[in-house]
């Protein structure tokens, strides 16, 4: 099974920031309309089940 | 071409009005606007071409693909079931901190100014605490949230925890059907969740959030060991209360703070993953910077106060709760910040071209910006996402000029970038420099709309008279009244850290006194709306002997309204204090801050407005009524009654277009039958007061004066009947008529071309929504004719082949997708009908008209 923490969009929030929990992470996501471009951020659980998830992508290394 | 007044002679001088720039002399006036808008660097001209507008026309957003999102209202749900049990005020705390922790966060191309409130950049969003009808709305339209089934389930869940829920019971169903008339008062906000606030912005910029939970904790600690004092006194149990409504600040602050920092984390994650620009990875880690500090800490240059005051409005407008409005004094709020950045160069270093700039990006958020405000709220802000007005200039609170190079750089944004959102009042003192006078009328000059000018000195007095009423005896002091802004559009309000206006149950709202009016002279019926009794009885008009007595009638019913329009505002005032507290906006104000009440609950400065639309009308109509009908006695109640009951609804009431079936075996007698219809068509038009259109000679005639002559057209049918049909028909519409001689082979595609080409030429010019006739065969005259007559044919009434029938349905769906709309302004209902009428033709011809009817379409027959 793939997980959330295992896809490039994933970055684990820092130790020291206000909503730090552990395995918690962002998925940041480059989006694009037809105004441009933009990027959001929603929080995910790193064991979150990534397998449905269309956005996934495998990160190369750790 | 630019206009530019004609000189004119003053005191023995002649003063001109050059254009400014003499470009402007040549350039076509539908193109003007373009041709000024001059955002100041490649960012804001990108930023206002990429820029998802919210504009409503017509009760609907013209922008594809905006809509409600779910986020909020599945957040606020999850918290709210989450929460049962704790004090309301923490489940209000509880509710913004699970929003704001886990809500998505955006991240827009170019932008200075960082952040939004929904899950997508063009969408909104929706707020099911407020009022049930109001989600009903959206859920029932094209912009529903999706998934469908989890909205529908959101909006039953709180049904009966919404603050329409809570304020109803307080009425009665007499009462609720009376105020939700939209024409009598403005509907309450417990009924349409529509709201306005003022920000206490100082208090973030100039504490920062930490400072503010520091101060909560002070508080909670002073009043624990009160709790424990000894003897206990039963006076304290109310720091209880307190203590739960800081402990709720404090989950508040928490929250925005780390929303903020989110926000930092999102442009440094892209800045150092996505972006490849070396100069915008550099802005996106300024930015990153600064919303780690700020609201946190209080802000040090132009940037941080920006990028502060834009995370409070968000919380406090469009996410704690809905609220319009960009209530500030924005030019007393950021001058300190201005002066850092721009000419001290202490903190993040700018020159004022710089300082243009972010204002621009400023407005351009304020643009991007969408409200989920219900339908009756979209339709009467039409071309605007919502309300949107700050104020500038005037006095600062020594009695000083306010004016500095921060108000020109906010009117120079204003000019530049050329959108219609915020819009600037102006607070008009002499003292005010004239360096920033100039720029404000170049902005009018320019077509913008705004600045509004409003009295500096009168409304600084307003302030203080009104803080003579504060409840709390706390009211504005003469310094605070100097710093006044426009709470929404109209009435003034105190900024600062405290005593701003927190809610419009506090203050501000409309009654339609014209409305009052018409229906005092029906005894309370509202016969030309919604025809029901609506007022109290307060008699019949007709039965009044003086003016006096009318006034009387008047003067009751108004205060019925008003009286109902204030226990609903303080009602919905109450219920707000029980379970729609807003701890964040309690946060950030001192007084709240310093008597552990919530925002919803502590008013220190009254604001007793209850803007009176219409006022002028009413009182015209007062003003004609006692004139005409009690002192000169020109005309009678009887006769205005009869007037008012018998109105057209356009003031073109048309060429008196007749059609006659007479029977052939009907014998008329003593006198023509054409000067009998002309006589009738006289006395209609002048005894109803009806205008006059017809003129003859045709080319440079003169008015006839009774509408005659009529035209009519008769057909011989079998029988004994005269049936006389009368179809009044405006010019505007009939303007818009066109014949064409089609090729045969043209065959349906031809005419559905040719119709709906009609159509799209005639634009807003025959008053959409429209009813199109259209004659198919016969000859040039004949096709014109069944054109005419297919208007006739009850709206919507499909033609009996089902040929025509489903031609009339396809022409009907291709024109509503025109986008004309009602009045021109945008829409899908342009039409309301397709009726076709056809006749034989020659085998070489294939003629086609098209004959539009406004949506005024009165027919009447009779048969004798
Ligand atoms: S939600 Fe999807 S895109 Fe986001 S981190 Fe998980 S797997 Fe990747």
């Amino acid at each position: 099974m793939a997980y959330c923490k295992e896809c490039r969009s994933f970055f684990p929030i820092p130790e020291d920031a206000d909503d730090f929990e552990p395995s918690k992470g962002d998925c940041v996501r480059e989006e694009q309309d037809d105004k441009g471009k933009y990027w959001r951020a929603k929080p995910v659980m790193g064991d979150n089940d990534a397998s449905k998830c269309p956005g996934f992508i495998k990160r190369i290394g750790g | 071409m630019a206009l530019a007044h004609e000189p004119i002679e003053y005191k023995g001088k002649l003063v001109e009005f050059p254009v400014e720039n003499p470009a402007e002399k040549d350039i076509p006036l539908e193109e003007i606007h373009q041709h000024l808008a001059r955002p100041s660097t490649p960012r804001t001209r990108r930023l206002k071409e990429n820029c998802r507008w919210k504009h409503t026309a017509a009760g609907e957003f013209v922008d594809e693909g905006v809509k409600a999102g779910i986020e909020r209202m599945r957040l606020i749900t999850e918290a709210h079931k989450k929460s049962v049990g704790k004090p309301y005020v923490i489940r209000r705390a509880l509710g913004l901190d699970h929003i704001l922790r886990n809500c998505t966060v955006l991240l827009m191309a170019d932008e200075l100014i960082v952040g939004y409130h929904a899950e997508n950049p063009k969408w909104i969003p929706m707020f099911p605490e407020l009022s049930y009808m109001q989600i009903q709305d959206y859920l029932q339209s094209k912009y529903a949230p999706e998934p469908a089934d989890e909205a529908r389930e959101i909006a039953d869940y709180w049904k009966p925890y919404t603050l329409q829920a809570a304020c109803e019971p307080y009425f009665t169903k007499e009462e609720l059907k009376e105020a939700y008339h939209p024409a009598l008062i403005e509907a309450p906000n417990f009924a349409n969740g529509f709201n306005s606030i003022v920000p206490p912005y100082e208090t973030v910029l100039e504490d920062g959030l930490l400072q503010r939970i520091a101060l909560a904790e002070q508080h909670i600690k002073a009043a624990r060991e009160k709790l424990a004092d000894l003897p206990w006194n039963a006076d304290r149990l109310e720091l209880t209360d307190k203590i739960d409504n800081w402990q709720a600040m404090i989950i508040a602050d928490k929250a925005v703070i780390a929303w903020a920092r989110r926000h930092a984390r999102l442009c440094r994650i892209v800045a150092e993953h996505f972006e490849t620009d070396p100069q915008r990875k550099e802005e996106l880690l300024m930015i990153a910077d600064i919303c780690q500090r700020v609201p946190a800490e209080p802000s040090r240059g132009l940037r941080d106060a920006m990028q502060a005051k834009w995370f409070t409005y968000l919380i406090c407008h469009a996410i704690e709760r809905y609220a319009s409005g960009y209530a500030q004094l924005e030019d007393k709020l950021l001058w300190p910040y201005y002066k850092a950045s721009v000419i001290d160069k202490t903190f993040q270093p700018m020159t004022h071209a710089d300082a243009v700039e972010l204002f621009e990006c400023e407005r351009l958020k304020v643009s991007n910006h969408g409200a989920g405000k219900s339908r009756q709220y979209r339709e009467i802000f039409p071309g605007a996402n919502d309300l949107f007005i700050l104020s500038i200039g005037g006095l600062n609170r020594y009695g000083e000029d306010n004016c500095t190079d921060c108000t020109d750089a906010i009117l120079e944004a204003a000019r530049n970038v050329r959108t219609a959102e915020p819009s600037i009042v102006f607070r008009w003192h002499p003292k005010c420099r004239l360096k920033t006078k100039r720029l404000v009328f170049e902005c009018i000059r320019d077509g913008l709309g705004f600045p509004s000018i409003k009295h500096h000195a009168i409304n600084a007095a307003q302030m203080l008279w009104l803080g003579r009423f504060s409840k709390n005896n706390n009211g504005a002091t003469p310094e605070e009244a100097q710093e006044w802004a426009n709470v929404l559009c109209m009435s003034p309000g105190l900024v600062g850290r405290r005593k701003t206006q927190k809610t419009r149950s506090e203050g501000g709202s409309s009654l339609f006194t014209e409305k009052i009016l018409e229906i005092t002279l029906f005894d309370g019926y509202d016969w030309s709306y919604a025809n029901d009794q609506y007022g109290p009885h307060t008699g019949d008009p007709r039965d009044f002997k003086t003016f006096e007595e009318l006034w009387e009638a008047y003067r009751k019913q108004i205060q019925h309204f008003i009286s109902l329009a204030i226990r609903a505002k303080d009602i919905s005032r109450k219920m707000e204090g029980r379970l729609l507290q807003m701890p964040f906006v309690s946060s950030i104000d001192d007084g709240c801050m310093e008597y552990g009440l919530d925002a919803m609950v502590l008013s220190e400065q009254p604001n007793p407005w209850q803007n009176p639309q219409c006022n002028i009308v009413a009182l015209n109509s007062l003003v004609a009524i006692k004139k005409l009908i009690y002192d000169e006695k020109k005309y009678t109640m009887d006769q205005l009654i009869a007037a008012t009951e018998e109105v057209p609804i356009c003031q073109d009431t048309g060429v008196a277009v007749i059609f006659l079936e007479l029977g052939q075996d009907v014998r008329i007698e003593g006198g023509y039958l054409y000067d009998a219809i002309n006589a009738g068509v006289a006395r209609g038009y002048t005894g109803g007061y009806l205008r006059k259109s017809m003129v003859y000679p045709p080319v440079d005639g003169k008015n006839s004066g009774d509408n005659t002559p009529a035209i009519i057209h008769t057909r011989i049918v079998p029988g004994e009947h005269l049936t006389i049909t009368i179809a009044p028909k405006g010019g505007g519409s009939e303007n818009m008529s066109a014949v064409g001689m089609l090729t045969p082979a043209a065959g349906y595609e031809g005419v559905k071309k040719f119709v709906v080409e009609a159509v799209k030429k005639a634009g807003p010019n025959p008053c959409p929504p429209i009813v199109v006739g259209v004659g198919i065969g016969g000859n040039f005259e004949k096709c014109a004719l069944l054109a005419k007559e297919s208007l006739l044919r009850p709206l919507g009434q499909p033609h009996p082949r089902e040929e025509i029938a489903a031609l009339e349905k396809e022409i009907l769906e291709a024109i509503n997708c025109l986008g004309i709309g009602p009045q021109g302004f945008g829409g899908r209902v342009t039409a309301l009908a397709v009726h076709i009428e056809i006749f034989a033709r020659h085998i070489a011809s294939f003629p086609v008209a098209v004959n539009i009817q406004c949506h005024a379409a009165r027919h009447k027959s009779v048969t004798l």
